[in-house]
C-alpha cells in the first residue's frame, strides 16, 4: 500500500499556509521564527514525496541542504532577536517601525 | 502692372510697421512723414496702374503672387484683381485716404500717442487696399478683418477714456456678429463651388439659372450681407456706428464715413453674379438699405452732437447704396460710394476742424454764428451739404438722382417702395444737413464770449484738404451724367465688370425709358431737397429755433432723440440674457465646478493615490510580509493560469 | 499499513502546526513544534527516506528547538503573545491570503503530471540509507557541501558577535 502522492502534497501545503498564517499573525518575534520554521519543513516534505515518486536520491540530498541552511538561520535569527531585546527590551515586531519613511 | 499693383498695400504696410516699431523713437515730423508719404505714393502708384489700364485692351486681370495656404487638396493664392471696380475702389481710397492723412497732421498734433495714430491709419490703409483689390474671398475676408481691427484700435483710441473703449469694444463686436455670416457664406460658396477666387467661383455661379424662391445663391447672399450689415452699419447692426464717433475725428472720417463703411457695398458688388440669380436677396438688400435710409436720416434730425448728425447721415446715404444695389443699379451704387466719400470725408473733416476751434466742444447748442470765426471751413462745408443734399450741379445730386431714377424705374418687384422710402429720406437728409449748418455756422452766437477770441481758422493743413474735397465734391459728379444731359462715363467704365449678368437683366437694363419719366423724377428729387431746405430755413435762420426748444415736442422729441431706444432694447433682448447665462452658468457651473473641478480632481487623486501607496511602507515588518505573500501568490497564479509554456 | 500510519501522523502534525499559531505562551507553541517535527520525522521513515527521519529527529527537533527553547527560557518564557489586539481585518486578511495560497496548491498539485501512485520499493533495494545518500552527496554535490560548511561557519560566527554582550 502506497502513500498517494496527491495527499502528501496537501500536507505539505497545509502545513505551509499554516505556518503562513502564523507568520503573518503573530507579534512575538520568536514565534514567527518558530513558523518560518515549519513552512522549511513542509518544503522539505514535498521535496522527499518527490524523490520518493520519481525513485531518485536528489530530492533527500536537497532536503539535507535545506536543514542545515535552516540550522544557520535559527542560530543567526535568534541572535539576532537576543541583540534586540537588548536594546530594545521588547520582542514585538509591531515596535520595529524605525524604517517607515 | 503687376508689378506696381502689389506695392499699394504694401506701402501703407510698411509705413504701419516703420512707425509702429520705431514710432517712439523718432521725431513726430519723421512720423508723419512716414505716414504721408507711403499713402500719397500708393495714390500715385495706383494712378500709374490705372491710365495704364485704360490704355490696353483688356478689362480683367488677375494676378497671382505666391501660394498662401497649401494644405491637402486646398489651395489658397495670394492674388490681387485688377478691373474697373477695383481700380475706382482703389483710386477711391487712395486718394481720400491720403487727403485725411495730410488732415491729420494738424489735427493730431497735439494729441498724445502721435505715432500710434499713424501707425494705425496706415495699417487701416494696408487692409482696406487688401480688401479692395484681392481675387479671392479668403484674402478679402483678410482685409475685412484688418479693417474691423484697425476700427477698434482708432475708435479707441483715446483708450484711457471709458466711453471710447466701450465703442471700440462695441464696434469689433458688432462687427463679428456681421463677420459670422460672413464667414458661413463663404464656406458656403466653398463647399458648392469649390473654390474661392473670384473669377472661379463667378465663372461656374453664371452657368446657373436664376433661382426662383429661396435657394443656395439665395442663401449666400444673405449670408454674405449679414456681414454687410455689420460692416456698412445697416439695421440691424449700425449701432455702432454712432459709438464710433468717440475715436478721433479724422478717424470718423476717414473709416466710418469714406471707406471701411464702404467696404459692404463693394462687397455685395463685387458678388453680383451671385445676388443677381438671388432675387429674394436681391429683396432684402434693397429693402434693408432702404428703410435704413429713412430710420438713420429721422435719427439724425435732433441729434445734438454735430459728429452724431453725421454719423446717422452716413449710415442713411449708406442705406441708398444699398437701395440702389438691391435694384441692380451697380455702377450708382458706386457712383454714389465715390461722390459720398468726398463729400461725408469733407463734412466730418469739417467739424473736425470746428470742434478744434473751439476746445473740442461739439454741442449745437454751443455753437451759432462761426461764419465769420471760421471762413474757409464755413465755405468748404457748405459745398459739402449742397452736394449731400442733393442741390444740383453738385456731386452728390447726380449720383443720388441716379438712384432715386433707378429705383423708380427697375424690373424688380416692389421697388416703387424703395423709392418712395428713398425720396423721403432725400426730404430729411436736406432738412438736418442745413439744421445742422445753420446751428453752427449762422445766426447768434452761443459759445461763450469770453472763450470767442481764442477762436481761430484751423492751420494750412487742414484747410488745403477741406478746400480740395470741397472742389471734388462739386466736380466729382460730372463723370455720372444722366442720360438725358451727356455720357455717363462712369458707368461705361464699369461696364466690362458685369459681364456676368443674367441675360434677363441684360435685356430688361436694355430697355428704355422715356425721357419725361426720368425728368419727372428729378424734378420731384429736386423739390423734397428744396422743401426740406426751407423747413429747415424758417425752423432755424428765421424762428432760431436751438437744440434746446427742440425738447419742447415731447415724447416725440424723446424718441428719436434717444434713437428710438434701439440700444436698450438690444440691451435687454440679447446682452442681458447673455451676460445672466454666462455668469450664472457658464462661470458658476461649468467653468468653476466642472473644468477646474477636472483639474481639482487630478490633484485630489493624485494625492489619494500618493497617501494610498505611501502605507506600503510603514515600516511595520508584518505588513511587508503580507505584501510579500500576495506578490508571490500573484506570481504562482500567473504561472499557473496564464503561462503557456 | 503504511496509510493508516501515515495518515495517523500527518494529523498529529496538523493538529501540532495548529497548535503552534494558537497557543498563548510562547513556551507551549515553541513544545508544539516540537511535536510536529516529530510526527514528520515518522512520516519520513514511512516515505523511504530514514536517514533524512533520522537528521529531521537530531537536527531539528534537536538542536534547532534546544536552540528556541534555551532563547526564550532566556528571555521571556511565558509572556502572552497578544493575538487580541489584532484589528480583525488584519486577521481576516491574513487567513484569506493563507486559504488562498491553500486553493491555487490544491489547483496545482491535482495538475501534477506524475502518476497518483508510487511503484512499491522492491525489498532489496537499499533506498534512503546513509550508503545511497552519501553516493550522490559526494560525488554529485560535493561543491555544494563544501559551501554549505563554510555556511555553518559564517553562521556561528555571526551568531556570536551578534549576540555578544557590548563592553562599554
Amino acid at each position: 500500500m502506497a502513500i498517494p502522492l496527491h495527499h502528501l502534497l496537501i500536507l505539505g501545503g497545509l502545513l505551509f499556509c499554516i505556518g503562513l498564517v502564523g507568520v503573518l499573525l503573530k507579534r512575538n518575534l520568536i514565534v514567527m521564527f518558530l513558523c518560518i520554521e515549519l513552512m522549511l519543513n513542509a518544503a522539505n516534505l514535498t521535496f522527499i514525496a518527490f524523490a520518493r515518486q520519481l525513485s531518485q536520491m536528489d530530492g533527500q540530498v536537497i532536503v539535507f541542504f535545506v536543514m542545515v541552511l535552516a540550522a544557520a538561520e535559527a542560530a543567526v535569527g535568534l541572535a539576532l532577536v537576543i541583540a534586540l531585546y537588548r536594546t530594545r527590551q521588547t520582542m514585538d515586531a509591531d515596535d520595529l517601525n524605525l524604517m517607515k519613511l | 502692372m503687376k508689378e506696381l499693383l502689389i506695392w499699394i498695400p504694401a506701402l501703407p504696410f510698411i509705413g504701419f510697421l516703420l512707425n509702429g516699431i520705431f514710432g517712439r523713437r523718432i521725431p513726430k515730423k519723421l512720423v508723419h512723414w512716414i505716414a504721408c508719404l507711403t499713402t500719397g505714393v500708393s495714390f500715385l502708384l495706383a494712378g500709374i496702374v490705372f491710365f495704364r489700364f485704360i490704355g490696353q485692351p483688356a478689362t480683367e486681370f488677375s494676378f497671382q503672387y505666391f501660394t498662401w495656404i497649401q494644405s491637402g487638396a486646398f489651395r489658397a493664392e495670394f492674388g490681387l484683381l485688377l478691373d474697373p471696380l477695383s481700380m475706382v475702389m482703389a483710386l477711391v481710397v487712395c486718394g481720400v485716404g491720403f487727403l485725411i492723412h495730410i488732415y491729420s497732421i494738424g489735427y493730431m498734433w497735439h494729441e498724445g500717442g502721435y505715432y500710434r495714430f499713424f501707425a494705425y491709419m496706415n495699417l487701416f490703409m494696408a487692409s482696406m487696399l487688401m480688401l479692395v483689390l484681392a481675387d479671392n474671398f479668403l484674402l478679402m475676408f483678410v482685409g475685412w478683418e484688418g479693417v474691423g481691427l484697425c476700427s477698434y484700435l482708432l475708435i479707441g483710441f483715446y483708450f484711457e477714456k471709458k466711453s471710447a473703449s466701450d465703442a471700440g469694444k462695441k464696434a469689433f463686436i458688432v462687427n463679428r456678429i456681421g463677420d459670422f455670416g460672413f464667414v458661413l457664406g463663404i464656406l458656403l460658396i466653398f463647399l458648392n463651388f469649390n473654390a474661392l477666387g473670384f473669377p472661379e467661383v463667378f465663372a461656374q455661379v453664371a452657368e446657373l439659372p436664376v433661382e426662383a424662391g429661396y435657394g443656395l445663391l439665395t442663401a449666400i447672399g444673405l449670408l454674405l450681407f449679414v456681414g454687410a450689415t455689420g460692416k456698412s452699419a445697416q439695421i440691424p447692426l449700425y449701432v455702432w456706428l454712432p459709438d464710433a464717433m468717440e475715436g478721433p475725428t479724422p478717424v470718423s472720417a476717414l473709416i466710418h464715413a469714406a471707406t471701411m463703411v464702404t467696404a459692404g457695398v463693394y462687397m455685395v458688388t463685387r458678388t453680383y453674379p451671385i445676388y443677381t440669380r438671388a432675387p429674394e436677396a436681391l429683396f432684402w438688400v434693397a429693402l434693408v438699405g432702404s428703410v435704413t435710409a429713412l430710420f438713420a436720416a429721422t435719427i439724425g434730425i435732433f441729434q445734438r452732437d454735430i459728429k452724431r448728425v453725421l454719423a446717422y447721415s452716413t449710415v442713411s446715404q449708406l442705406g441708398y447704396m444699398f437701395t440702389a444695389l438691391g435694384v441692380m443699379a451697380f455702377s450708382a451704387g458706386i457712383f454714389h460710394l465715390m461722390t459720398h466719400a468726398f463729400f461725408k470725408a469733407l463734412l466730418f473733416l469739417g467739424s473736425g476742424s470746428v470742434i478744434l476751434a473751439l476746445h473740442h466742444e461739439q454741442d449745437m447748442q454751443n455753437m451759432g454764428g462761426l461764419r465769420k470765426y471760421l471762413p474757409v471751413t464755413c465755405w468748404t462745408m457748405w459745398f459739402g451739404t449742397l452736394a449731400i443734399a442733393g442741390v444740383p450741379l453738385f456731386s452728390g445730386f447726380f449720383s443720388k438722382d441716379d438712384i432715386l431714377w433707378q429705383a423708380f424705374a427697375a424690373p424688380v418687384p416692389h421697388h416703387l417702395i424703395f423709392y418712395i422710402l428713398g425720396t423721403v429720406a432725400a426730404l430729411i437728409t436736406a432738412f438736418y444737413m442745413f439744421r445742422l449748418m445753420i446751428l453752427t455756422f449762422h445766426g447768434r452766437t452761443r459759445y461763450p464770449a469770453d472763450k470767442l477770441d481764442h477762436v481761430h481758422e484751423s492751420p494750412r493743413t487742414m484747410t488745403t484738404v477741406l478746400s480740395v474735397l470741397a472742389l471734388l465734391s462739386l466736380v466729382g459728379g460730372y463723370v455720372g451724367l444722366p442720360a438725358w444731359l451727356g455720357p455717363n462715363v462712369f458707368k461705361h467704365f464699369l461696364d466690362p465688370v458685369f459681364k456676368y449678368l443674367p441675360s434677363e437683366q441684360q435685356a430688361a437694363a436694355a430697355h428704355h425709358h422715356s425721357i419725361n419719366q426720368e425728368l419727372m423724377v428729378t424734378g420731384i428729387a429736386i423739390a423734397v431737397a428744396l422743401l426740406g431746405i426751407i423747413v429747415a430755413w424758417v425752423l432755424y435762420q428765421r424762428r432760431h429755433v436751438t437744440p434746446e426748444n427742440e425738447s419742447s415736442l415731447g415724447w416725440l422729441h424723446r424718441l428719436i432723440y434717444n434713437k428710438y431706444y434701439v440700444d436698450e432694447i438690444y440691451d435687454a433682448t440679447v446682452i442681458h440674457p447673455i451676460q445672466r447665462t454666462s455668469e450664472s452658468f457658464l462661470w458658476k457651473v461649468f467653468d468653476v465646478g466642472i473644468i477646474d473641478g477636472i483639474v481639482n480632481g487630478y490633484a485630489t487623486l493624485s494625492r489619494a493615490l500618493g497617501i494610498f501607496t505611501a502605507q506600503l511602507q510603514n515600516g511595520l515588518l508584518r505588513s511587508y510580509l503580507g505584501w510579500v505573500v500576495v506578490g508571490s501568490l500573484f506570481f504562482v497564479i500567473f504561472i499557473l493560469f496564464f503561462w503557456s509554456a | 499499513m503504511q496509510e493508516v500510519l501515515f495518515y495517523i501522523f500527518a494529523l498529529l502534525a496538523i493538529a501540532g502546526a495548529l497548535s503552534v499559531i494558537l497557543q498563548k505562551k510562547t513556551m507551549y507553541a515553541a513544545i508544539s513544534l516540537v511535536i510536529t517535527f516529530m510526527a514528520v520525522s515518522i512520516i519520513y521513515f514511512l516515505l523511504g527516506a530514514q536517514f533524512i527521519g533520522l537528521l529531521q529527529l537530531i537536527i531539528y527537533a534537536g538542536a534547532i528547538m534546544v536552540l528556541f527553547l534555551i532563547v526564550i527560557l532566556l528571555l521571556d518564557p511565558f509572556s502572552e503573545i497578544f493575538l487580541r489586539n489584532q484589528s480583525l481585518a488584519w486577521v481576516g486578511l491574513a487567513v484569506l491570503l493563507g486559504a488562498g495560497l491553500f486553493g491555487i496548491l490544491y489547483t496545482a498539485f491535482g495538475q501534477a503530471p506524475v502518476e497518483i501512485v508510487a511503484p512499491p520499493v522492491p525489498p532489496g533495494e537499499l533506498t534512503g540509507h546513509t550508503q545511497s545518500l552519501a553516493d550522490v552527496l559526494f560525488k554529485q554535490y560535493l561543491l555544494p557541501f563544501e559551501v554549505i560548511s563554510i555556511l555553518i561557519l559564517v553562521a556561528i560566527l555571526g551568531a556570536v558577535i551578534l549576540a555578544k554582550k557590548r563592553i562599554s
